[in-house]
């Protein structure tokens, strides 16, 4: 795994120890484009993380920032106008990208699962629980009709949902929201996979039932030693399950790091502005709350230079020309900032020449 | 001990702007073919709150509380079922349409539902002023650009439509809307749930700037606690349209007495992840609001609940300092002037066993 395409080796953008680790999937300088009317946008734009085996990486970031399409990306789940134009999909010694169309759907819903945040759209209105997840069974097990029905009632009592045997039978539209999301994640786990992509997966719930279904994605990682990629905006969610974190921006990923050094000691402006600008039970209600000035900008009309400049507090002159490469700082993390300068041995600090390279090429 | 009262008074106070008397509001189920009247849907049943001039007042639920029906209600987008609505001791119901929407106004969850994408920034702004015949076109267009400066647009923007506007801005757009009339009382129907998590901190900033410029009264409906927390000055709580707990928002966040409060802010997750903590989560699902359950409408998911929750609704009792809960056990969870920091380790593994049975059955 060294160069591809001119782009130094992927392991230096990761966090020290994740490098290290067992790892079962390790994404690599992944670059998901979609051509728009009006030019290109670089949804996922040299990205890299990778996830030991049994352990949890959480994707944080806005809408926009590209955490969704690179799960999507992962399951090869791209449609046009959006294709991937880099980057590997390491799932143990294999790249995903050059599995043919069949073999890829052998790998999801079986060794890789997914799970949405809208069970209500992902789920299928004209099949009943059964059949959803039968169909899941038919496809990567060879499974008698009796077996598959007795796998269907396994998995829905393994996620907690009352009277298997009846709710068998009922439709998507006939359950409530957190009945949807269990169901959604007893298809997910039906194969029982090694890795599950969880995409807000509690986002649309109340919190009384999102504590339910955290406890419960909790549970079977301990029971199953699953691992899991968890897409969130929600801090706490991520401080509570992940073990480490990617914190994206606009395609990128500015900042990896363990989940306790990153809540400890976040060393990007931006996650330093997302953690003190969103309200806790601890925050000081006689303060002001701190905020990010201005919004994500237009993902066709990106700056040269750093992406969150013009957000930033402590853009300096270097931020407006020059975009800041991931860079490992001595506690073995990973940040994208100027803040932080380079060290002057080995390549870390080396300018990815890929990446934004055609910055300017729109159309 | 606690004395059984209402949280709102009878006689109306100088300094109470809104009060809500035992407002309830049904809304009819239809069904079969000729579209019968089936069942209602209890939103609301029997709520009573005053707010206070200048204060923020906060009523906080999951989905389906009748948080939302409680502030349309107020803004009679709703008419009530039953109860009564007073704003500056007048008797709303008795009130001008067009005076009611001099005075009291709405921020909206959705920022892209809520604007109409035809017609220009401006002329959403500046509608109301055009209804209320206010002013020649020039004032109306000055006071337009006045109220888009106060909420951080540029009034350049004016003759731009909603879709070239980003969430937050248009957000703040829906506030230089409800503004604009300079009403007195602002109800903001989870105001930032829809936002960005770097924008909902710009936009919470303004509300309580615009709070401290033009003295408003807000009426703030939201799910999230901490938001709750930061920006009311009071709390009202509500299940399965009823307030469950009420009180001052310091109070209510270190003594909170309901079970479902206290579940609740247990659900939380914490940004702290050195934090290990045993949480109390509450089991099962919200039960359907055109049947709820006898007594106390909580007791299909309440660990610590008696014979007498299932038999007799709990009154919304005074615990003194402003504090109400309408729970027949509260007394064992009112931790003021006594040593019980949380939960007995009892209580807890009660809890404990009735989820892991409700999850696992």
């Amino acid at each position: 795994m060294s160069e591809v395409n001119g782009v130094p080796e992927p392991g230096l953008q990761l966090p020290e120890r994740v490098e290290k680790g067992d790892l079962l999937l390790s994404v690599q300088n992944l670059r998901t484009h979609f051509r728009v009317r009006d030019g290109i946008v670089r949804a996922v734009d040299g990205v890299s993380y990778a996830i030991e085996r049994g352990k949890t990486l959480g994707l944080v970031g806005e809408s926009g920032c590209g955490k969704s399409v690179s799960a999507l990306s992962v399951m090869r789940l791209i449609r046009a106008p959006g294709d991937i134009v880099g980057g590997e999909v390491m799932w143990q010694d294999r790249n995903l990208r050059d599995l043919s169309d069949r073999e890829m759907r052998r790998v999801r819903g079986d060794e890789i699962s997914m799970i949405f945040q809208e069970p209500m759209t992902a789920l299928n209105p004209v099949f009943n629980t059964g059949n959803q997840i039968g169909e899941v069974l038919r496809e990567h097990r060879d499974f008698t009709r009796k077996q598959r029905y007795e796998r269907t009632i396994e998995v829905l009592r393994l996620v907690g949902i009352p009277q298997p045997e009846q709710r068998v039978k009922a439709y998507p539209h006939e359950l409530s929201g957190g009945m949807r999301q269990r169901v959604m994640i007893a298809m997910a786990l039906a194969c029982e996979p090694q890795l599950l992509l969880a995409d807000e997966p509690t986002t649309a719930l109340d919190v009384t039932i999102q504590a339910q279904i955290l406890e419960l994605i909790r549970e079977i990682r301990a029971r199953t030693g699953m691992a899991l990629l968890l897409i969130t905006h929600d801090l706490g969610v991520i401080a509570e399950m992940a073990d480490d974190v990617a914190v994206m921006y606009t395609g990128e990923v500015v900042e990896y790091a363990d989940v306790k050094s990153l809540f400890a000691a976040p060393k990007h402006p931006y996650t330093r502005g997302l953690m003190t600008s969103i309200p806790s039970l601890m925050t000081d209600r006689t303060e002001r709350l701190s905020t990010i000035r201005g919004s994500v900008p237009h993902m066709m009309r990106l700056p040269e230079g750093c992406l969150f400049q013009s957000r930033c507090p402590e853009a300096m002159n270097i931020c407006r020309d020059n975009r800041p490469q991931l860079q490992r700082l001595d506690d073995g993390r990973t940040v994208r900032c100027h803040l932080y300068p380079q060290r002057p041995s080995g390549h870390d600090g080396e300018p990815l020449p890929q990446a934004r390279a055609t910055a300017g090429a729109v159309n | 001990m606690a004395t059984e009262a209402s949280a709102s008074g009878n006689g109306v106070s100088d300094d109470v702007l809104v009060s809500v008397q035992n407002l309830t509001k049904h809304f009819p189920v239809r069904g079969g073919i000729l579209l019968r009247t089936i069942g209602h849907v209890h939103a609301a049943d029997e709520v009573s709150f005053d707010i206070k001039r200048g204060e923020t007042f906060g009523l906080v639920g999951e989905s389906g509380c009748g948080k939302t029906t409680v502030g349309r209600t107020i803004l009679r987008i709703y008419p009530p079922t039953s109860g009564e609505i007073y704003f500056g001791g007048e008797d709303v119901s008795k009130l001008d349409r067009k005076v009611l929407a001099r005075n009291m106004q709405i921020i909206f969850q959705d920022p892209y539902g809520s604007l109409d994408p035809r017609i220009t920034v401006g002329g959403i702004i500046g509608e109301g002023l055009e209804v209320h015949g206010i002013g020649t076109p020039e004032e109306r267009n000055d006071q337009i650009r006045e109220i888009m400066d106060i909420v951080g647009i540029s009034s350049h923007y004016a003759q731009r439509y909603p879709h070239e506007f980003s969430g937050g801005q248009r957000q703040r757009i829906g506030i230089a809307r409800a503004l604009v009339l300079r009403p007195q009382f602002l109800v903001c129907d989870e105001p930032v749930s829809a936002l960005d998590v770097s924008i909902q901190s710009q936009i919470l900033n303004l509300l309580r700037d615009l709070q401290g410029e033009f003295g408003l009264t807000y009426l703030f409906i939201a799910h999230n606690l901490a938001v709750v927390r930061y920006v009311c000055d009071r709390v009202a709580v509500m299940y399965l349209g009823k307030i469950v707990e009420q009180a001052d928002t310091p109070e209510l966040f270190s003594n909170a007495i309901h079970p479902y409060t206290r579940a609740l802010m247990d659900a939380i997750p914490v940004p702290d992840p050195s934090e290990q903590r045993e949480r109390l989560i509450i089991p099962g699902e919200l039960p359907s609001p055109t049947n709820p359950p006898q007594g106390c409408r909580f007791n299909t998911r309440c660990a610590v609940a008696q014979d007498v929750c299932f038999n007799e609704e709990p009154p919304l009792r005074d615990f003194g300092d402003g504090h109400f809960v309408a729970c027949h056990v509260a007394e064992d969870f009112d931790r003021r002037g006594t040593a019980l920091p949380q939960l007995s380790g009892e209580m807890h593994e009660a809890i404990t066993d009735a989820v892991r049975s409700s999850s696992t059955e």
